[in-house]
């Protein structure tokens, strides 16, 4: 994929991931969401990689709101160009929320 | 909103592997939430219900964080607390959590049933039964729950259910009448109670940690004096009870001291700060210096105390250890610094500076570092903070004209990001808030 | 109170003569002395011919000697008329905090009260006391308002 049709999907996401400002440790908080993908392009399955987190409420709350973001019906279909599917059918999304203390 | 960063962005192109991509950016703005109607069987109950949504729709609006998804686009208008939602219908109207209730009459007293759910991820997150012994503590109810849902989404401490102590004021503005004045944090006009009668000129309340108790500034006999006042009984009581003007009280975290300043006539009546041990009656001095202290604010862990002086020729804000050590000046910029009061977590101290012709109210590191201005405005006093440490109350007054005119004060809210600011609605003009730990 | 009140009005009429806003006030004073003639030994009296307050700078609790001069004067009169008490009154202008205002009326008011003591009155005449930013004499957001209540007021009390 080139960076240009990444960018878009990324672009996408970000119109999705709403999230509640002063979670409290955001700065350290990187939940991966792991997505399997139709060739449709909807989202066939979601889960969080690095679950062995989530007792810890902070991670829980930014680790929900990174899953609304992938499940967000604003962002199905994703915008994935059609003749790479074998390059997206899976995807592993890192959200970082360190931008929120610029 | 969505904040501008540089982005850093990793992608594999091995067929094998999943696709690599990082998110960091996203919308800061409200996040939509349905509220179902609260559900009653009789008139009573329903009436329950629709105060105790109204409050908790009203709570969720005002944190910035939530809006309330109107409900006339709502397509199931099912009761959910036993029925699973269909979720499709909430994800159609973009509703990201959904929250349905009932209440009903049970022996002892009024029984009410919630259920949170994540729609977007097709569950429920939160479930909530609870029995109301009495139906005056419906308001209370409603404040409880709106906590509850706000701290399962957010991940940081609700702060609805409090209350705010304030100052009340009328009058003309070189004759005001001013009392003591307790709400909740909503302002809501059935939970606003005076508590004193005006006759005597009241400053500065502040709560205690234990909840139960405020100190403040009386002038009774034109003398100004600090004083507690207990919200069980009733009861006012002088705690500083020196020789000359007590003033600027606060409690210390154990609820057990007042800090506060004293103006001695043997010392020239320059106010210098004393702690005040409530149990014994005891006093200490803590600062012994030739210019004014005064405002002094504890630390959450009640080891340091954090204050305005102007030893240094202008007023500006200093830490101290409890015993009066280690004085350390922390305000950097320019300007005239007052009111510090140190943040409930811990992290910040928020105060007002005076700088070319306005006042700012702000939030600076424990060692002044990282000064942040949330708002500015010709005159603005008091911050407090809410209990978690998320929030600023503070008073606004507009100017004054020689007629008489102007110089409206009121209260407001503010996130401390600098967004989302809104009056909280006093009966009268409102300054000096200050607000009570979570209930 | 309201004979507090009453004085503030008197004493506006007396030391800003030069102030459109002065009408209503001149009148209240007028109104509220009997008949136009001045009582040794009265605050009017004090008003009138010796001069009530004095005047601070910005942030300072330093008497200037226009201040200085009033209070010898103040002084002179309060020997002439020992039977009087007096309360010294501390004031603030509106630009500052509440509290630093408090501390600051204190120091103003400490200042014309230790000045007096040491020209000669006994303290057991005189108590001071400070109203911060809560008493302005002028109300308005402007530096004519504000020089107006830097101020320590000495008013007769018996």
């Amino acid at each position: 994929m080139t960076i240009s049709e990444i960018d878009l999907l990324r672009q996408q996401l970000h119109g999705c991931l709403n999230l509640n400002v002063g979670v409290a440790n955001l700065k350290e908080i990187k939940p991966v969401i792991y997505i399997e993908v139709n060739p449709d392009r909807t989202v066939k399955s979601s889960k969080v990689v690095n679950k062995e987190k989530l007792n810890d409420p902070s991670f829980r709350t930014a680790a929900e709101a990174a899953m609304r973001a992938v499940n967000n019906p604003d962002c199905s279909p994703l915008l994935l160009p059609a003749d790479k599917y074998e390059q997206w059918k899976e995807i592993n999304f890192t959200f970082d929320f360190s931008w929120m203390f610029d | 909103m969505i904040k501008k960063i540089l982005i850093i962005l990793f992608f594999s192109f091995n067929a094998n592997a999943a696709l690599e991509v990082t998110i960091a950016q996203g919308k800061v703005e409200p996040t939509p939430i349905a509220i179902t109607q609260i559900f009653g069987a009789d008139s009573d109950t329903a009436r329950y219900g629709n105060t105790l949504r109204q409050i908790i729709s009203n709570n969720l609006t005002n944190s910035g964080l939530f809006y309330t998804v109107n409900e006339d686009l709502y397509i199931q208008s099912d009761n959910l607390v036993e029925k699973v939602p269909r979720f499709e219908d909430w994800k159609l109207i973009k509703a990201q959590f959904l929250l349905s209730a009932d209440v009903s009459k049970i022996d002892k007293g009024i029984r009410l049933r919630m259920r949170l759910y994540d729609v977007f991820n097709a569950k429920e997150i939160e479930k909530l039964q609870l029995t109301i012994p009495d139906e005056n503590l419906i308001r209370r109810v409603g404040h409880t729950v709106s906590d509850i849902v706000y701290e399962r989404i957010t991940g940081e401490t609700g702060y609805f259910d409090t209350r705010i102590v304030y100052v009340s004021e009328i009058g003309p503005l070189d004759q005001r009448v001013k009392r003591l004045a307790i709400m909740d944090q909503d302002g809501h006009i059935d939970s606003h109670q005076f508590l004193t009668d005006g006759k005597n000129m009241v400053l500065t309340p502040r709560f205690a940690p234990n909840k139960q108790l405020i100190t403040y500034m009386e002038y009774k006999n034109n003398l100004p004096r600090v004083y507690i006042y207990n919200l069980k009984t009733g009861e006012r009581e002088i705690v500083g009870d020196f020789p000359g003007m007590t003033f600027a009280p606060r409690f210390s975290p154990d609820s057990q001291s007042v800090v506060m300043s004293f103006s001695d006539p043997n010392n020239a009546a320059n106010s210098e700060i004393y702690l005040m041990d409530l149990n014994t009656r005891s006093r200490s001095r803590l600062t012994n210096d030739s210019g004014i202290d005064t405002s002094p604010s504890f630390s959450p862990d009640g080891e340091k105390i954090v204050f305005n002086s102007d030893r240094g020729g202008s007023p500006q804000l200093f830490i101290m250890d409890k015993n009066g050590d280690n004085i350390k000046r922390i305000s950097k910029g320019r300007g005239v610094y007052g009111n510090p009061v140190w943040s409930p977590r811990g992290d910040l101290i928020a105060f007002t500076k005076l700088t070319q012709g306005n006042f700012h109210i702000g939030v600076m590191d424990l060692n002044g570092n990282n000064e942040r201005v949330i708002v500015r405005d010709f005159a603005l006093e008091s911050p407090a903070w809410s209990p978690n440490g998320r929030y600023l109350i503070f008073h606004r007054q507009k100017r004054s004209n020689l007629d008489g005119t102007g110089g409206e004060v009121t209260i407001h809210f503010i996130d401390i990001t600098g967004y989302n600011e809104r009056i909280i609605p006093t009966p009268r003009d409102g300054s000096d808030p200050a607000w009570s730990p979570l209930l | 109170m309201l004979m507090v009140a009453g004085f503030f009005l008197a004493s506006c009429a007396a030391t800003k003569t030069d102030q459109g806003g002065d009408v209503d006030a001149a009148s209240a004073s007028a109104s509220s002395s009997s008949g136009g003639e001045i009582t040794a030994g009265t605050q009017e009296d004090l008003i009138v011919n010796v001069g009530d307050r004095v005047f601070f700078e910005f942030d300072s609790s330093e008497l200037t000697v226009d201040a200085q001069a009033t209070l010898d004067a103040q002084a002179a009169w309060l020997m002439q008329y020992p039977d009087t008490n007096i309360t010294v009154e501390g004031h603030a202008d509106e630009r500052g905090t509440r509290e630093y205002n408090l501390a600051l009326g204190d120091k103003r008011a400490f200042s014309v009260y230790s000045y007096l003591a040491q020209a000669g009155i006994d303290t057991n005449r005189m108590e001071y006391v400070s109203w911060g930013k809560e008493r302005p004499e002028v109300i308005g957001s402007d530096e004519t308002a504000y020089s107006q209540n830097r101020r320590g007021v000495t008013l007769v009390s018996n």
